[in-house]
């Protein structure tokens, strides 16, 4: 049977109509648009608080609001743009395009699926309450201990740090549901031919996201449960008076804490070869030498947690094991880039929106690993430690490596979703105002924090003001240049010009066999991959 | 899904599967591989005093050994027509589940339902009794299978 033979037949009449499809849907495609939309929308409301701790930061001096309630804001702001803006996002692309890719019908275990999303409106609500709670005088705000929720501080703090721990295991509980059903889908469903070396990148990715997840969450679900007895049930974990640890809070968050940076950026890496094959209308480069590149930095990615806190009075050699395992994270990393590049070397190029996209990603995220590298030395890390050094190397890593991967995915499989193009001026306009503002706001935070700002501080010495005015300007450009990227993206789904099956001259690969939107019920005849 | 034919000695059957490409090595390996790392870092955590986390590393292999259980479940379902000069036996195996119906060949008619629409039902007949047959099958493979087995059942047994 070849690939190309499926029916395009349209099978739209037999599911529910308007809210009640969505609440019982089953459908991967369904589903992975109410991640995406969920997780848009998330960006956005975690977008709104680093604003107000930006408009704060603009000057010296405290201007808009108190202390506790800054600490909030920026808490609240890290903990929905990772666990309800970055995940859902990866997430959403893993349910519509893990099956179109492998030839999948859908789904392993579709109303599993479905479980997975409605969990997160609730978690969602839990995080944020505490903000609305504190409006009618009902505890104390959000949590306030930034995303770490590190104790002792955590065991003090109010209420907001209970609606945190519930929140973060009902995320934890989605992910957990989305990471079975992915391993499921990825390994039962394949269509025959379809062999394990020969899986789209974005699913390996996908794959070796899913296990790390399985391996790492229960410990942060044993972390923040000890937290919880601490608080209300006179344990003594981590109250050194008591016989506890503190820092054994620290191991626990950040084992799971240092892995949950893969597991935000791999499905992305996964994504980049296949648009710059696309882009350059090159086969992608080094195939295998990425599936272990992707491998080799899941298990690396498991013994390293402890580089974030170098500082805490880790014994020597515990120090130099976590430095010289984080700095050989780079090698498979070396091997990823190396692998991009030749993939474009000699290529014929075009620069449509995902591909400026890409190439904004590798550049920036460059930046994220070459600081990383910096901060991994533990003599080097004790003057950057907790500085803004540590906040402008992570936003170029999740923003520039999360989520402008993100937008790479959306610019790059949106046709194929809605059946109709962006605009390209537009995608292009969001391309140039998200990179411009983005290097504006925080290339300057790496030079506070090599002038010895902290971090997480709503007040700041004059010496810093320049560059914080700059930084705050730049995240202003930055939160509004998104809109342009929300409007794009409804444009689309509303109409525009018809994208063709393949959407984009070089493109390679199951999902484009199928029609630009894909049926409802997709792959109902079973593709067979051929050895060429 | 999968449906293939075979015919020997006069004799012909047909076979759905659904398709599964979890082979029982991997689904080993697989299994022992994540069993070993939530063992090895649960373990870990519990030296240091951390036990909670070993219940959650349970719960959770709990329900990935629910997931694959299930999976292996759906693996194990078939649905066979087997058509000699005399029989036509419909055997049909679902979440461990077995049904098998035999019906005479000379009296045996294959009818196809709504056959023009998203969703037709295949249906094997004959003296009052029905057999639905293809659920495994897409809407397409099922039309495939109905002139098939049409044909067969149209010559002189």
């Amino acid at each position: 049977m070849n690939t190309a033979s499926h029916a395009l037949d349209h099978h739209d009449g037999h599911h529910p109509t308007g809210l009640l499809r969505w609440l019982t849907t089953t459908n991967h495609k369904d589903i992975g648009t109410m991640y995406l939309t969920f997780s848009l929308l998330m960006f956005f409301v975690g977008g709104a608080m680093i604003l107000g701790v930006r408009a704060e930061l603009f000057q010296p001096g405290l201007q808009l609001m108190k202390p506790e309630f800054f600490n909030q804001l920026i808490g609240v702001h890290a903990l929905v743009m990772i666990f309800a803006a970055l995940m859902p996002a990866a997430t959403g692309f893993a349910n519509w395009m893990i099956p179109l890719m492998i030839g999948a019908p859908d789904m392993a275990l579709p109303r599993l699926n479905n479980w997975g999303f409605w969990l997160l409106p609730p978690a969602a609500l839990l995080l944020t309450m505490p903000f609305f709670l504190a409006l009618f005088g009902i505890g104390d705000g959000a949590v306030a201990t930034g995303w770490t929720l590190y104790a002792p501080l955590s065991v003090q703090g109010g209420i907001g740090v209970d609606f945190a721990i519930f929140s973060i295991h009902i995320l934890g509980i989605s992910s957990i549901m989305g990471s079975i059903n992915i391993i499921a889908t990825i390994l039962n469903m394949r269509a025959p031919g379809m062999t394990l070396m020969k899986m789209p990148l974005f699913c390996w990715g996908w794959l070796v996201t899913a296990v790390l997840l399985i391996i790492t969450l229960p410990v942060l679900a044993g972390g923040v449960t000890m937290l919880l007895t601490d608080r209300h049930f006179g344990t003594h974990f981590f109250n050194a008076a008591g016989g506890g640890d503190p820092i054994l809070f620290q191991h626990l968050f950040w084992f799971f804490g240092h892995p949950e940076v893969y597991i935000l950026l791999l499905p992305v890496w996964g994504l980049m070869p296949h648009v710059l094959s696309t882009f350059t209308r090159k086969p992608v480069y080094g195939h295998d030498a990425q599936v272990y590149s992707f491998i080799a930095i899941g298990v690396l990615g498991l013994i390293v947690w402890a580089h974030h806190f170098l500082t805490s009075g880790l014994p020597i050699p515990a120090l130099l094991y976590f430095m010289y395992s984080t700095m050989s994270i780079s090698l498979p990393l070396a091997v990823l880039f190396f692998c991009w590049i030749a993939t474009m070397w000699r290529g014929a190029m075009s620069f449509e929106t995902p591909m400026l996209f890409a190439l904004g990603f590798i550049v920036l995220f460059g930046i994220a690993g070459l600081t990383g590298l910096v901060l991994a030395d533990v003599a080097a890390d004790a003057q950057y430690h907790h500085s803004y050094f540590v906040v402008a190397h992570f936003h170029y890593a999740l923003f520039a490596g999360g989520i402008m991967g993100v937008m790479t995915g959306v610019y790059y499989w949106l046709p194929k979703w809605t059946g109709h193009m962006y605009s390209e001026k537009l995608g292009k306009l969001h391309f140039w105002l998200t990179v411009i503002s983005f290097n504006f706001t925080f290339m300057p935070q790496f030079f506070l924090g090599l002038a010895g700002m902290p971090r997480r501080i709503p007040d700041y010495a004059l010496q810093f003001a320049e560059f914080n005015a700059i930084s705050t300007v730049g995240a202003f450009a930055l939160g509004l240049s998104q809109l342009i990227f929300a409007y794009n993206v409804w444009r689309c789904v509303k109409g525009g010009d018809k994208a063709t099956d393949r959407v984009w001259e070089g493109t390679a690969g199951l999902e484009w066999e199928l029609s630009s939107p894909p049926p409802h019920h997709s792959w109902e005849t079973q593709p067979v991959i051929k050895t060429s | 899904m999968a449906i293939t034919m075979k015919e020997a000695a006069g004799a012909r059957s047909w076979i759905a599967r659904p398709n599964c490409s979890f082979t029982p090595t991997l689904r080993r390996g697989v299994i022992a591989l994540i069993l070993a790392a939530s063992l090895i870092v649960s373990t870990g955590f519990l030296l240091a005093g951390a036990w909670l986390v070993l219940p959650f590393a349970g719960l959770e292999l709990l329900v990935l050994f629910i997931a694959l259980r299930a999976i292996d479940r759906q693996a194990a379902d078939y649905e066979s027509i087997q058509l000699d000069d005399d029989s036509l036996i419909v055997s049909t195996h679902q979440s461990s589940v077995s049904f098998r119906q035999r019906f005479h060949a000379g009296w045996a008619r294959v009818s196809l339902e709504a056959a023009d629409g998203p969703d037709p039902l295949l249906y094997v007949r004959s003296h009052g009794h029905t057999a639905r047959v293809g659920r495994l099958l897409t809407a397409d493979e099922r039309r495939l299978l109905f002139s098939d087995l049409s044909r067969h059942l149209a010559r002189p047994h």
